[in-house]
C-alpha cells in the first residue's frame, strides 16, 4: 500500500538477515540478546505506548516466562516450542491478573502494583527451592527444533529473529485493529472513550495480557540461551532497563522497539569502563529522552529519512 | 512480648508514614507519582552520614542538616526534570522519576560503596518500662521524630499562606490557577518539602537496617502500600494507613514467617486496590469534566 | 412510561452540594432544557446520567432500568451518549477517527481474530470505517475528515463531538452547552440540528445551553436548576413568566 514503508522494512529485514555473518561466536550470542530484548520493547510499545499504562514489573512477566518454560520442558518433557509457548502463557495470565485492579482504579496505581509484583515473584522463586532450585538455580536445556538442537547461537538468532518478526506482525494487527485503538482512545482521553462504549478495565486488562505474554515469550527463549537460570537475573534493575531501552528505542514504532533492544544489549559493551555508572547513564539518559526525545531515538531516524527523501515532508 | 511488638510495628510503621508523607504531599500538589522518593531519601541519607564522618558535628546537629539538605535536593531535582515535563503527558513524568530512581539508587553506590555500614542511632534500644510493659526506648524516639514531623507538617497546612495555597491548588487546580496561584512554585515546594521529610525517614530506619543503598526498595514498597489504604490523596489516612502496615508486619515476621515480611506489601496493594480503590478512609476524587 | 426517570438525585463534594434532591422524567422525543446560572449542577447532572459521578443518593432510570450499578461505557452502549462542555476529543486523530472511535465497540470480533488479522477482523474494520464516513458526510464535515481534530476552528470541534455521539445511534443524547462560543448564525443552526435529529430519528434530547434563544426556540420543556435544586420545571413559556427563575438569574444569585 504504502511503496517506501514496504522498501524500507525490506531493507531492515535483510540487513537484520546478513548481520550476523562473520560476528563470531560472541556477536552471534549478542545479535540474539538484541532480538530478545527487542521482544520486550515490543511489549512495552504496547503496554505504553498504546496503553499509556507504566510496568516497572516486566522482569516478573520475564522470570515467569523462562522459568515456566525451564521447568515445562525439564520436568514434564514438553518440546522447547511447546514450552516457549507455555511461558508466555503463563505469564499472560499473571499480567491479566496484575491488571485486574484496572476494574476499579483509575490513574497510575497499577504501576505501583507491577512493583510489588515483581518483587514478589522474585522472592517466590527464591523461596521455593524444591521447584525453582532457589540460590542455585536452574539448568535449561538449548533449544530444538523437530528434534535438532541448536548448538549454535548463529542458527538460534534466526529463530529468535522470525519469532521477533511474529510478534511485530502481531503487534501491528493489534494497534490497527478495534480493540487496539479502543485502548489509544483510553489513552487519549479516558472520559471520552468511556463514553463512546469502550470498556476501560478491560481493554487495560488485554494490554497487560497481551505484554506479558510476548515478555513471557522473550523471558523462556532467554532461559533456554542462557542454559542456566537464577533469580538474581530478574532484578528491578532489569525491569528498569528494560523501560529505559523501550523508552529511548521509541514507544510508537516496531523498529523504535528493536533499536531499543540493540540499546540494551550493546550499551553494556560500549560502556564496559564505566561499569558503576551504567545504570546511572541509563537514568540520565531516560530523563533526556523524555524531556527531548519523547518519541525516542527512532524519531531522529524517520526525520532524518523523511528529509533524505521528501523535502516537502508533511509530518 | 506483644506490647514490645506493637510498640516496634508503630515505630516501623511512623517510619514508613514519614516516606508515604512524601509520596501522597507531591501526588497531591502534581499528580505525579515519585517512584524515586525512597532513592532520595537513602541518598539525603548517605550525605547526613558523609556529613557526621567528615565533619565533628554531633548527631542532633546533622539530624536538623537534613532538613534543609532535603529541601535543596528536592527543589533542584523538581526543577530538573520535573519543570520541562510539566506541560507533557503524565506518564512522561512518570517514568522520568524511574530515571531519578536509577541515578540515586547508583550514584549512592558508586561514591559511598556497596556495603552496609552501621548508622547510629540517637536512641538505645534498651527497654524501658512504661505502665508496667516494656517498650524499646528507640521505639518511643522514633515515633515521637515522626510524630513532631506530621506536627509540624500540619501546621504548615493549616496555618501558613503557602501550606493554605497548596491546599486548594490540590483540591482543583484549574480554580486555583486563575486565583493567581503558582502551578510552578507549589510544585517546587511540595517536592523540596516531601524530600526533606523523606530524609528525616531515611535517618530514622538507618539505625535499624544499616545504612545502605538498597535499604529503601522495601519501604518504599510498604509505604505505597499504606498510603493506598489510605488513599493516596489525605495525609492522615496515609499515616494510619502505615501504622497498620508496620503492626501487621510485625505480627507476621513474629507468627507466621519472615521470608514475606517485605513482599505481603505487594498482597495488601492488591486487595486494597481491588475492593475499596479509594482507600479506607477517603472518598473517591473524581475528576471534572 | 418515560425514558429517563430522575428521583432524589443527590450528590456533594467535600462538603458543597453541586445537586440536591433533583427529580424529573423526560419522555421519549422530547427536547428537554436544562438552564441555570453558573455553578448550578447542570453539567454535574448529566455526569450522573452518563455515570462519570456517582451520586450520592437518589436513582436514574433509563428505559425502566435502574443505571446505579452500569459503568459510563455501559450506559453509552446502551444509547446514551454526549458531549462535553469542555470538549473532550481525541486530539491526536483525524476528524474520522474520531466519529469511527463513537461506533467501533459495536462491531467486535475475537482479540484473536484481531490479533492474527483474519478476514472477520479485517471485514469489521472496513465495516466501522464505512459507517464513520457515513456520518462524517452526514454532519458535513467530509472535508475536514481527514485533518486532525486539534487543527480544526473551535465550533467545528463541538460538530465532531456531536457526530461522534450520532456514531452511537444514540436513543438520548446529552449536550452541554453545544453553542457555546457560537456567533448567532451558527448557534442558530446548532438549534436547527437538535430539532433536525429528533424531527427524523426520533432521539430524545438533554441539552444544557446558556443562550436563551437556542433554548426558549427548540425546547418542548425546560428544568431550572440553582444551586443544585430544581426551581422550576415546565414549557418555555411558563419559565420566561416564573418569578423563581427570573429571581435566580438576576438576584443575588
Ligand atoms: N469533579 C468535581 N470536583 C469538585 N467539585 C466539582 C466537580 N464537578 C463539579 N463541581 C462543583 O459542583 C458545582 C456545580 O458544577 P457544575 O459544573 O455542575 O455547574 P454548571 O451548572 O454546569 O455550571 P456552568 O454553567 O458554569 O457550566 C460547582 O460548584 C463545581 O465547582
Ligand atoms: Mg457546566
Amino acid at each position: 500500500m504504502n511503496l517506501t514503508r514496504t522498501i524500507v522494512a525490506v531493507l531492515i529485514l535483510a540487513l537484520l538477515v546478513a548481520l550476523p555473518f562473520g560476528l563470531g561466536q560472541y556477536g552471534y550470542y549478542l545479535m540474539a540478546i538484541v532480538m530478545i530484548y527487542a521482544m520486550v520493547a515490543l511489549s512495552l510499545n504496547v503496554l505504553i505506548g498504546m496503553g499509556g499504562q507504566i510496568s516497572i514489573g516486566h522482569a516478573g512477566f520475564w522470570a515467569l516466562g523462562a522459568y515456566g518454560s525451564a521447568l515445562i520442558v525439564t520436568k514434564l518433557g514438553f518440546p522447547f516450542f511447546l514450552g516457549v509457548l507455555a511461558g508466555g502463557l503463563i505469564a499472560a495470565a499473571f499480567g491479566a491478573l496484575v491488571a485486574l485492579p484496572a476494574l476499579r482504579v483509575q490513574g497510575h496505581y497499577l504501576a505501583i502494583a507491577t512493583l510489588g509484583f515483581a518483587l514478589f515473584v522474585q522472592q517466590v522463586l527464591f523461596e521455593w527451592e524444591s521447584l525453582t532450585g532457589g540460590r542455585q538455580g536452574l539448568f535449561v536445556p538449548r533449544p530444538s527444533l523437530f528434534g535438532f538442537e541448536l548448538r549454535d547461537d548463529f542458527a538460534y538468532y534466526y529463530l529468535l529473529l522470525a519469532i521477533f518478526l511474529l510478534l511485530a506482525w502481531i503487534t501491528g494487527n493489534f494497534a490497527r485493529s478495534h480493540s487496539g485503538r479502543s485502548l489509544m482512545a483510553l489513552k487519549m482521553s479516558s472520559v471520552a472513550a468511556e463514553c463512546c462504549g469502550i470498556a476501560r478495565p478491560k481493554h487495560i486488562i488485554i494490554a497487560f495480557t497481551i505484554s506479558a505474554f510476548f515478555t513471557g515469550v522473550s523471558g523462556a527463549l532467554y532461559g533456554h540461551l542462557l542454559g542456566h537460570l537464577s533469580t538474581e537475573t530478574f532484578s528491578l534493575a532489569i525491569s528498569l532497563s528494560f523501560l529505559t531501552m523501550a523508552v529511548i528505542g521509541g514507544l510508537h514504532s516496531r523498529a523504535g522497539a528493536l533499536l531499543g533492544g540493540a540499546y540494551l544489549a550493546l550499551a553494556p559493551e560500549l560502556m564496559r569502563e564505566f561499569k558503576d555508572v551504567q545504570m546511572v547513564i541509563y537514568g540520565v539518559t531516560l530523563i533526556l529522552c523524555v524531556q527531548f526525545l519523547p518519541r525516542g531515538l527512532i524519531s531522529v531516524v524517520e526525520r532524518v529519512w523523511t528529509i533524505g527523501t521528501t523535502p516537502h515532508a508533511t509530518r | 512480648m506483644i506490647t514490645q511488638l506493637l510498640a516496634s510495628g508503630l515505630a516501623l510503621g511512623s517510619v514508613y508514614a514519614l516516606l508515604a508523607l512524601s509520596l501522597v504531599l507531591i501526588h497531591k500538589a502534581t499528580d505525579v507519582v515519585n517512584f524515586a522518593q525512597g532513592e532520595m531519601a537513602m541518598f539525603g541519607t548517605y550525605a547526613c552520614f558523609a556529613l557526621l564522618t567528615k565533619t565533628e558535628f554531633p548527631l542532633p546537629v546533622v539530624m536538623l542538616a537534613a532538613v534543609p539538605l532535603g529541601i535543596l535536593l528536592g527543589v533542584a531535582t523538581e526543577r530538573i526534570t520535573m519543570g520541562p515535563l510539566r506541560s507533557a503527558p503524565p506518564v512522561n513524568a512518570l517514568i522520568a522519576t524511574i530515571g531519578l530512581w536509577m541515578i540515586f539508587h547508583h550514584t549512592a553506590g558508586w561514591i559511598w560503596g556497596y556495603d552496609p555500614v552501621r548508622f547510629p542511632s540517637l536512641f538505645s534500644p534498651e527497654p524501658i518500662n512504661i505502665l508496667g510493659a516494656r517498650v524499646a526506648q528507640n521505639s518511643l524516639g522514633i515515633i515521637a521524630v515522626s510524630l513532631l514531623v506530621m506536627v509540624l507538617l500540619y501546621l504548615f497546612f493549616e496555618f501558613t499562606r503557602m501550606g493554605i495555597a497548596m491546599r486548594a491548588a490540590s483540591q482543583n487546580r484549574r480554580a486555583a490557577q486563575l486565583m493567581g496561584v503558582n502551578v510552578t512554585r507549589i510544585s517546587l515546594i511540595a517536592w523540596g518539602l516531601a524530600t526533606a521529610v523523606s530524609v528525616v525517614c531515611g535517618l530514622l530506619i538507618a539505625p535499624l537496617t544499616f545504612l545502605d543503598f538498597e535499604m529503601m526498595l522495601s519501604v518504599l514498597l510498604k509505604a505505597f502500600a499504606g498510603a493506598i489504604l489510605g488513599g493516596f490523596n489525605s495525609l492522615p489516612g496515609a499515616v494510619v494507613g502505615c501504622l497498620v502496615i508496620g503492626v501487621v508486619e510485625n505480627l507476621i515476621a513474629a507468627y507466621v514467617s519472615t521470608a514475606f515480611k517485605d513482599t505481603f506489601a505487594f498482597g495488601i496493594i492488591i486487595v486494597v486496590l481491588m475492593f475499596r480503590p479509594q482507600g479506607l478512609f477517603t472518598r473517591e476524587i473524581v475528576k471534572k469534566v | 412510561m418515560p425514558l429517563v426517570e430522575i428521583a432524589n438525585l443527590s450528590l456533594s463534594f467535600a462538603g458543597l452540594r453541586a445537586l440536591s434532591n433533583v427529580s424529573f422524567a423526560v419522555e421519549t422525543g422530547e427536547i428537554i432544557g436544562l438552564i441555570g446560572p453558573n455553578g448550578a449542577g447542570k453539567s454535574t447532572l448529566l455526569n450522573c446520567i452518563s455515570r462519570i459521578y456517582m451520586p450520592d443518593h437518589g436513582t436514574i432510570r433509563f428505559q425502566d432500568r435502574d443505571l446505579n450499578s452500569r459503568t459510563a461505557s455501559e450506559v453509552a452502549a446502551e444509547g446514551i451518549r454526549r458531549t462535553f462542555q469542555n470538549l473532550e476529543l481525541f486530539r491526536e486523530a483525524t476528524v474520522r477517527e474520531n466519529v469511527a472511535l463513537g461506533l467501533i465497540y459495536r462491531y467486535r470480533t475475537s482479540l484473536l481474530a484481531e490479533l492474527f488479522a483474519l478476514p472477520s477482523a479485517r471485514d469489521n474494520q472496513r465495516g466501522a470505517l464505512k459507517e464513520a464516513d457515513q456520518i462524517v458526510a452526514e454532519m458535513g464535515l467530509s472535508e475536514w475528515a481527514n485533518v486532525l481534530v486539534a487543527e480544526l476552528p473551535y465550533g467545528s470541534q463541538k460538530l465532531v463531538e456531536l457526530a461522534r455521539a450520532m456514531a452511537g445511534h444514540p436513543k438520548l443524547l446529552l449536550l452541554d452547552e453545544p453553542a457555546a462560543g457560537m456567533n448567532r448564525e451558527e448557534s442558530r443552526r446548532v438549534a436547527e440540528t437538535v430539532r433536525r435529529l429528533r424531527d427524523h430519528k426520533g432521539i430524545t434530547v438533554l441539552l444544557i445551553e446558556h443562550d436563551m434563544r437556542v433554548v426558549m426556540t427548540v425546547c418542548d420543556r425546560i428544568v431550572v436548576l440553582d444551586h443544585g435544586e430544581k426551581i422550576a420545571e415546565g414549557t418555555p413559556a411558563e419559565i420566561r413568566r416564573s418569578p423563581a427563575v427570573v429571581k435566580a438569574y438576576l438576584g443575588d444569585a
